[in-house]
């Protein structure tokens, strides 16, 4: 329930969020991509196809990613992102400052090309 | 009382009452109060009584044998020595024109039976310092007037029904500021022996002493008329007398007419009642005949309306709907008073309703400052579920699956699911475990993430809770969170602007956006998160808040 699944994809870093990303696993999410960008990992996709629900706690988590990847010229964008999801990213305002995408397939090529 | 400027043993009263048990009750009133008191049996025995020694006062009863109350104030007003000796009628509650026959043949004011002490005590005052200060020099009068609006304001206080009161399933409270120091904005309530009650609100033209008068007389009159009659030809009287009697001064009227589960509502020149069912005005009432004594031959119409558990009516004077917006508007007055129904499914005791009202009429401009009263019925009995929560991180997604559980038929999901998410996470983490939202602000997130994890577990943090308590009906969905710590602060509590990129303030974000309506509690140690059916009270009140 809590795992993050990590795959690399050429250039691109893909990270799968599980159904809820939370207060109860935030920690461990913030855990697992930092040891990726300590692994000068910049572009990063996070994968939300499987993700029903966030909280204010994962979007904060997700927003301190983005500060330190762009601080380090990376790239965070997400994919798959459900209604209920991108319900709570519009209130939030956050839909307007990562780029999303429907599918993996094209935040990862989009990654690859940005990083080419 | 106060005996400062007045000194009661320096006025004689005449009672004069065929019946010995009134004689010896009002007597004994009057006399404990230090009056000098005199009786008389009938009629003649009183003509006789004043001629020898003119009393200060007439208390004077309707119906006696022989000579009536009227013939005798007549007599008295025949002949100039006692043209203008003050006479206080009595009389007897079911004759409403007794009323009017008594005023016409000079009486200066009338009291019904049976008599309230208080009254009659506050009215044979008034009436004989009223008296008094014909011809006194101004700046003396200026006090004197002073203290007799204090007076008349206490009167007035006292004259209001004692609330939160209970009748049947139904909580009903209510409030009066007066503008002044007396106004003309009274309420009442009157359960009747043939098992209906009525809620009452009256807003006498103008304000002050003169409207405050003909307030407690329109409702002393309507609680006479009700006895035994409709509301609505309780109405039709009423106006027939008051259009009658010119006194240049008319009544709005809201009223509430209850009677099993059928709600009667009648609203001659008030503000909409609002009918107010979970988050939804389900109706508002206005309009159903010109304003009481405006015009003799006026028609009135009723609402009617079956109720359910939790349904809540909401009656106010224009002094509230005025300084937030159109004087037909009830619904902002409604959320600023916080009025809307409460999963606590109880009612405001009325100090708070009352520093409620002041507080916001405060600092109304100066032409918008009117009497403001509101009043409140509340239906009891919805069905509720209750949870207790564990203040831990991962008994949060525990708890919002339960309430899935428990409302399958909810559509609004992300509602449900997001917003309470956030809505308990903060409950667990700031308000039972008192981690402080300032922790959010700074941009190193990884402390709090690693004390949200480890307070829990701290001696001291072990039991810890929060509840959670749930009520639904075909309409609304509320869901009522509540905990022991610390208080959420005041600005976190109001819905956010507009934010920029940043990641604290979110989860007030995500909570005020998902729900039709988010009430706090006033001391910060709860909230309520409601959802109904339809769009038009949600986007109303999203639109008061933003």
């Amino acid at each position: 329930m809590n795992r993050f699944a990590v795959e690399q994809l050429g250039n691109v870093t893909c990270i799968g969020l599980p159904a809820r990303v939370d207060v109860t696993n935030a920690k461990a999410f913030v855990d697992v991509v930092r040891a990726e960008i300590d692994k000068d990992k910049r572009q990063i996709v996070l994968d939300l196809s499987h993700t029903e629900a966030i909280d204010s706690t994962a979007l904060g988590a997700i927003v301190q990613i983005f500060k330190s990847l762009r601080a380090r010229d990376g790239e965070l964008s997400m994919a798959g992102v459900g209604d209920g999801v991108r319900r709570v990213l519009a209130i939030t305002r956050i839909d307007r400052v990562f780029p999303l995408f429907a599918t993996v397939e094209e935040a990862v090529r989009f990654g690859n090309e940005k990083s080419a | 009382m106060r005996t400062d400027s007045f000194s009661a043993a320096e006025h004689s009263v005449l009672i004069v009452d065929d019946t010995m048990a009134n004689r010896r009750l009002y007597g004994t009133l009057l006399a404990r109060e230090g009056f000098i008191v005199r009786t008389a049996e009938d009629g003649v025995e009183a003509l006789r009584a004043i001629e020898s020694e003119t009393p200060s006062l007439v208390l004077l009863d309707y119906i006696m044998p022989n000579m009536n109350g009227v013939e005798v104030l007549d007599h008295l007003r025949r002949d100039p020595k006692t043209a203008r000796l003050p006479v206080v009628m009595l009389t007897a509650s079911a004759e409403p024109d007794h009323i009017d026959a008594a005023l016409e043949a000079g009486a200066n004011d009338y009291i019904t039976k049976p008599v309230n002490g208080r009254i009659l005590l506050a009215r044979v005052k008034s009436m004989i310092q009223a008296d008094r200060m014909r011809g006194r020099p101004v700046r003396r009068l200026e006090s004197e007037l002073l203290e007799e609006l204090e007076e008349a304001a206490r009167v007035q206080k006292a004259q209001l029904p004692a609330v939160p009161m209970k009748w049947n399933d139904w909580r009903v409270t209510g409030a009066v500021a007066p503008s002044g120091q007396v106004g003309g904005d009274i309420f009442d309530l009157v359960p009747t022996e043939d098992g209906r009650f009525i809620a009452l609100l009256l807003d006498v033209s103008g304000h002050g002493t003169a409207s405050a008068l003909v307030a407690a007389e329109t409702r002393a009159e309507l609680r006479t008329l009700l006895s035994g009659r409709s509301l609505l030809e309780s109405v039709r009287r009423l106006n027939a007398h008051m259009a009658r009697r010119e006194t240049g001064k008319y009544s709005c009227l809201a009223a509430v007419e209850i009677e099993g589960s059928t709600l009667r509502i009648l609203n001659a020149g008030l503000p909409p009642v609002a009918v107010l069912r979970g988050s939804r005005v389900l109706a508002e009432v206005w309009g159903s005949g010109t304003p009481i004594g405006m015009f003799e031959d006026s028609s009135y119409e009723l609402t009617e309306f079956q109720v359910a558990a939790g349904d809540r009516i909401v009656m106010l004077s224009d002094g509230l709907t005025e300084p937030f917006g159109a004087t037909d508007d009830a619904r902002a007055a409604i959320s600023r008073l916080m009025l809307w129904p409460s999963v606590r499914d109880e009612v405001p005791e009325p100090e708070v309703l009352r520093t409620r009202i002041t507080t916001l009429t405060r600092d109304s401009a100066p032409e918008l400052r009117d009497d403001a009263t509101a009043v409140i019925l509340h239906l009891t009995g919805s069905v509720h579920e209750v949870m207790r929560l564990a203040a831990r991180p991962a008994a949060i997604p525990r708890a919002v699956r339960w309430v899935v559980d428990q409302s399958p038929d909810w559509a609004d999901r992300v509602a449900v699911d997001h917003g309470l998410t956030e809505a308990l996470t903060n409950a667990v983490l700031h308000g039972a475990l008192g981690l402080s939202s300032e922790v959010r602000h700074t941009d190193d997130y990884d402390e709090y993430l690693t004390l949200a994890h480890e307070l829990p577990d701290r001696p001291g943090f072990m039991d810890r809770h929060v509840e959670l308590k749930m009520v639904q009906n075909a309409d609304s969905f509320g869901i009522r969170i509540s905990w022991q710590g610390a208080a959420c602060p005041v600005e976190d509590r109001l819905p956010p602007a507009p934010m920029s990129i940043r990641s604290s303030g979110m989860g007030s974000s995500i909570i005020h956006s998902l729900f039709d309506r988010v009430d706090w509690d006033s001391d910060g140690l709860g909230l309520e998160l409601w959802l109904h059916r339809g769009g038009a009270a949600s986007s109303s009140h999203r639109a008061l808040l933003g």
